[in-house]
């Protein structure tokens, strides 16, 4: 019997394609009868069967969702409209027998109210079919961004550290994971062992083995097992031919199983240790990265300019961030940096170390607005006039090392706004450093000075 | 007039090879689909394809820079590597209760399954023969084998359970350096300068420095494998001239030189136009290489030069060859854009077969040559500004035994350890990774990992993740099939990056 059952549920996608012919046909004729055919007496007729169908069809809906255990939120509005459509074809087969109580409603208005009613039903069956996405999946991903359509819930799981306090265990970390890496054979309509994972409350029923968790003893929850099963067994979840669960998934789903599989906990509340959520942070961006939507540097001006001698190659490929390093020009003087004006805004990283270039070149450097790291190395540079460099928005790194950097200077260097690391070794200003009462918190100033590894007495024993 | 009859005769000669019947027959079939090929295949040479305003002509110069595909954290690399396997059990992984289990009989379940390279019958365990001490604000452990090295221990990130399928030195080398245990594939700093390119146009951009011996795979372990040749390791001398015949003969001036170089390389270059073959570009590239170099190299490869106290920080013995000068080599060259220094040091292998490579004399000896050099080695890149945009990498082929080696099943006179490559020790310092850090533990003994283990490939795909390099879609076509130095296998130790 139970099996009869399961059998009529599963016709139900057959079945309903037979009111949707009857009333379609109906639907056409309310609005284009053929003249002197007598084609309006087939009405009723049309509409008895579409009753008988419509009805048939709500049945064998009712008893699918029974039977493959569908969540009523999943199938609610498909069963409205459906509910809907079998009463309003069973009522206007009554009014065309003649009931006079709904005289007053033309025939026009009952068709258009069928056909709404049986589009949406048709919609709402469909996405329990083929999924929500069905339809707006196939559209450029342009115009799915215009929408408001979201991509797919399927993006790898990330965990915010600022959030740890409003981030819930189930919501926002564990059925993520599932979404991702489970859910393409466990849902409303796909249910594996008769599992489905889309939703708490089904993670919660478990399936056809029972339930997923074991609370008492976590290690022996059917998910830690199945997990950790080598992928070569038949019972290794998710299945060999799928997509892994990587190893920090599976430490963080057994971590969360370790501490009861909290579900409305935040992860501030049930804490696991960090190092398991790390995984999951967003990728900290390369501070480089923000410089890759620069505008697009002259070919020729940088064709020009290595012809001379300049290395000049993009930060990472496709970036318009430069780095120019004057490496195989050692005779580069403060006129030759003129050259490089016009790529003033592109210039992030510049080394003009082991040149001719004294103080001069500040004045051009100040138009270089997005530098991170400039070497001046081995130059004359003794730092009069870098102040104008302080208001630099991305400054990071100065490299003065065997400069002639000397020690007045070095006050400046604490109002750079983003400045921190400035290598001063082997400078005149560097032995001043100790003496100065600079803090030395701020900014670090590299110098190990010259005295760096002491002779130990075992130093010379020989074993 | 005989000789110049004869020359023309040689040229004539040499040019009808290139114009047989069989090339005829050959350029009438192949020619068309050539060209249909042509545009089929496209993109081949993935090095190239760039932003549309940089277009490096790699036909021209293979050194030329090419961008990573990603912003890269370093841009130099020095690998230390000690040939042979140093000992993580006298070095950095602290395990005491193997010092209890001292000349106790290795138990059946730890030899059950196992292959070991020497060791037969049942071993004893043999305890640490180093002292240990918590080092730095990290306090990594380190022994008292390296106390200078714990000055610097902050600045390294360990992985204490590096696992290898190879226990030979040979074919480990290889996997190490190659990402394959066989021959054929290139190495790492191939593949990185092939990738990048080279900055300084009078340098090399792979150098390779050993000290006491070339390692068991030989120089296949600089080798570029597939890779034009113009990507492998240049070696240098470490004892003498770095380089040899760098000093223009008697009678040729530098400008006469200059026209003969000229005049061959194109000579040469013709004929790379005709046959297309990348090897005469190698060819091109070492000519005019090493008359660039004869400027340069005098300057970079001398130590002398350098102050007094950084020759003492180092510990150089200048004039002979040793681990100190080719330390400080590597910050020469780093300096001046050097992109890959490999650094070889022999002598780790420490059976205990006798004296020098007994565990408590002969590598007490070894981690002297380095303790120093090493140590100032970091410590100077980073008073310079270097260590930021450089990364160095410490370790070994494989690790070594908690047991007693008992070689032919013999007890033996020196304390010594076997290959082992379940889990050993390596450290990575520099631009991008977390100081301090330590990922992956041992078993109490050593002898397993129990967690973190990490993979020679993973560590290869770290190396050019900081590089700028995602390693699985940093490929190069050979015969028929995209090759990458991690094979199919690698994932980056995010644990130990910054």
């Amino acid at each position: 019997m139970q099996n009869l059952f399961d059998l009529i549920g599963r016709l139900h996608p057959l079945v309903v394609h037979l009111p949707i012919g009857f009333i379609l046909l109906g639907l056409l004729l309310i609005h284009y009868v053929p003249k002197n055919t007598g084609a309006e007496k087939v009405l009723p007729y049309v509409f008895f069967w579409a009753s008988i169908a419509s009805v048939a069809s709500f049945l064998t809906g009712i008893i699918q969702y029974l039977q493959e255990g569908l969540s009523l939120d999943d199938v609610r509005l498909h069963l409205v409209f459906g509910l809907l459509t079998t009463l309003l074809c069973m009522l206007f087969y009554i009014k065309l027998k003649g009931a006079t109580w709904l005289e007053k409603i033309a025939p026009r208005w009952w068709g258009w109210a069928l056909f709404v009613s049986l589009v949406a039903t048709g919609h709402f069956g469909g996405n329990l079919t083929h999924g929500e996405d069905h339809l707006t999946e196939p559209l450029p991903t342009a115009l799915k961004t215009a929408l408001g359509i979201s991509s797919p819930p399927d993006a790898p799981l990330l965990i915010d550290p600022e959030k740890l306090e409003a981030s819930m265990w189930f919501d926002d970390v564990v059925q993520p994971l599932l979404q991702q890496k489970c859910v393409s054979c466990h849902n409303a309509e796909k249910q594996k062992g008769k599992l489905a994972l889309h939703r708490l409350e089904s993670f919660q029923k478990g399936g056809k083995n029972g339930a997923l968790i074991d609370v008492e003893n976590p290690e022996k929850s059917l998910l830690w097992t199945r997990i950790h099963l080598p992928i070569t067994d038949k019972k290794h979840m998710p299945p060999k031919s799928k997509t892994q669960l990587s190893a920090e998934e599976i430490a963080l789903l057994q971590a969360w199983m370790g501490i009861g599989a909290p579900v409305a906990k935040t992860l501030a509340e049930a804490a696991v240790s960090p190092e398991i959520l790390q995984a999951f942070y967003p990728p900290t961006q390369n501070h480089l990265m923000r410089f890759a939507e620069l505008p697009s540097p002259s070919a020729t001006v940088i064709q020009n300019l290595q012809n001379q001698g300049l290395l000049i190659a993009p930060l990472f490929k496709n970036s318009n961030g430069l780095k120019i390093s004057a490496i195989n020009w050692n005779a580069f003087t403060d006129k030759d940096i003129n050259a490089l004006a016009s790529l003033a805004k592109n210039i992030v990283l510049l080394d003009l170390g082991n040149t001719q270039i004294t103080d001069a070149v500040f004045e051009t450097l100040q138009t270089f607005e997005n530098l991170v790291d400039l070497k001046l190395d081995h130059t004359l540079v003794k730092g009069n006039s870098m102040e104008v460099l302080e208001q630099h928005a991305y400054l990071e790194s100065i490299n003065l090392v065997s400069s002639a950097f000397a020690v007045e200077n070095l006050s400046k260097l604490y109002s750079f706004q983003t400045l921190e690391k400035v290598f001063l070794w082997d400078t005149p200003a560097a032995k001043e450093i100790e003496k100065s009462n600079l803090p030395q918190d701020k900014i670090q100033l590299f110098d190990f000075g010259e005295e760096l590894l002491p002779k130990l007495p075992s130093d010379g024993i020989v074993y | 007039m005989d000789s110049l009859e004869r020359l023309l005769k040689e040229y004539q000669l040499k040019n009808a090879e290139d114009h047989s019947r069989r090339h005829f027959l050959r350029n009438c079939t192949l020619g068309l689909g050539g060209i249909a090929l042509g545009s089929l295949v496209h993109g081949c040479d993935r090095g190239v394809a760039q932003a549309p305003w940089y277009t490096p002509n790699r036909a021209l110069n293979p050194l030329s820079v090419l961008p990573a595909p990603f912003a890269p954290k370093v841009k130099s690399v020095i690998y230390l590597h000690m040939v042979g396997a140093p000992s993580q059990l006298e070095m950095f992984d602290y395990k005491p209760e193997l010092k209890k289990l001292h000349n106790q009989l290795c138990p059946d379940s730890l030899l059950e399954g196992k292959k070991f390279a020497f060791i037969r019958g049942r071993p004893t365990m043999l305890g640490p023969q180093a002292n240990f001490v918590r080092a730095g604000q990290s306090g990594n452990w380190v022994s008292d084998y390296l106390p200078h090295f714990q000055k610097v221990v902050d600045e390294v990130a360990f992985l204490k359970a590096v696992k290898t399928d190879q226990f030979n030195h040979g074919p480990a080398q290889l996997l190490m350096h190659t990402g394959s245990p066989r021959f054929g594939r290139p190495s790492l700093g191939s593949w990185v300068t092939y990738g990048l390119g080279s900055e300084n146009q009078n340098l090399p951009g792979f150098v390779v420095l050993s000290s006491g011996g070339t390692p068991d795979a030989g120089k296949s372990v600089w080798g570029s494998g597939f890779l034009p040749s113009v990507y492998q390791g240049v070696q240098c001398r470490s004892k003498g001239d770095p380089v040899l015949y760098l000093k223009d003969p008697k009678g040729i001036d530098r400008n006469l030189k200059k026209q003969l170089i000229t005049a061959i390389n194109d000579i040469n270059f013709k004929t790379y136009a005709q046959q297309k073959d990348p090897e005469i570009l190698t060819r091109i590239n070492q000519y005019e290489m090493a008359y660039r170099m004869q400027l340069t190299v005098p300057e970079v490869m001398d130590i002398n030069t350098e102050p007094e106290h950084i020759k003492e920080l180092y510990g150089v013995a200048p004039g002979k060859e040793s681990f100190a000068n080719n330390c400080l080599l590597a910050r020469k060259m780093v300096e001046q854009g050097v992109r890959f220094v490999q650094l070889y040091d022999w002598g780790w292998d420490s059976h205990g077969t006798d004296h020098s490579t007994a565990v408590d004399l002969g590598l007490r000896n070894k981690c002297r040559e380095i303790d120093r050099p090493i140590t100032a080695l970091l410590m100077d890149l980073k008073q310079r500004g270097l260590l930021e945009e450089t990364l160095v990498v410490w370790g070994g082929e494989f690790g070594r035994t908690p047991m007693q080696e008992t070689r032919e099943g013999k007890t033996m006179r020196y304390k010594g350890r076997d290959h082992h490559g379940e889990a050993f020790t390596m450290w990575m310092a520099g631009g991008g990774i977390k100081k301090g850090a330590v990922y992956g533990e041992t078993d109490p003994i050593g002898y397993q990992s129990i967690s973190g283990s990490v993979s020679v490939h993973d560590v290869q795909a770290t190396i050019l993740h900081l590089l700028g390099f995602d390693h699985e879609t940093f490929t190069y076509d050979f015969q028929g099939r995209p090759f990458r130095l991690t094979d199919v296998h690698g994932s980056v130790i995010k644990q130990i990056l910054a």
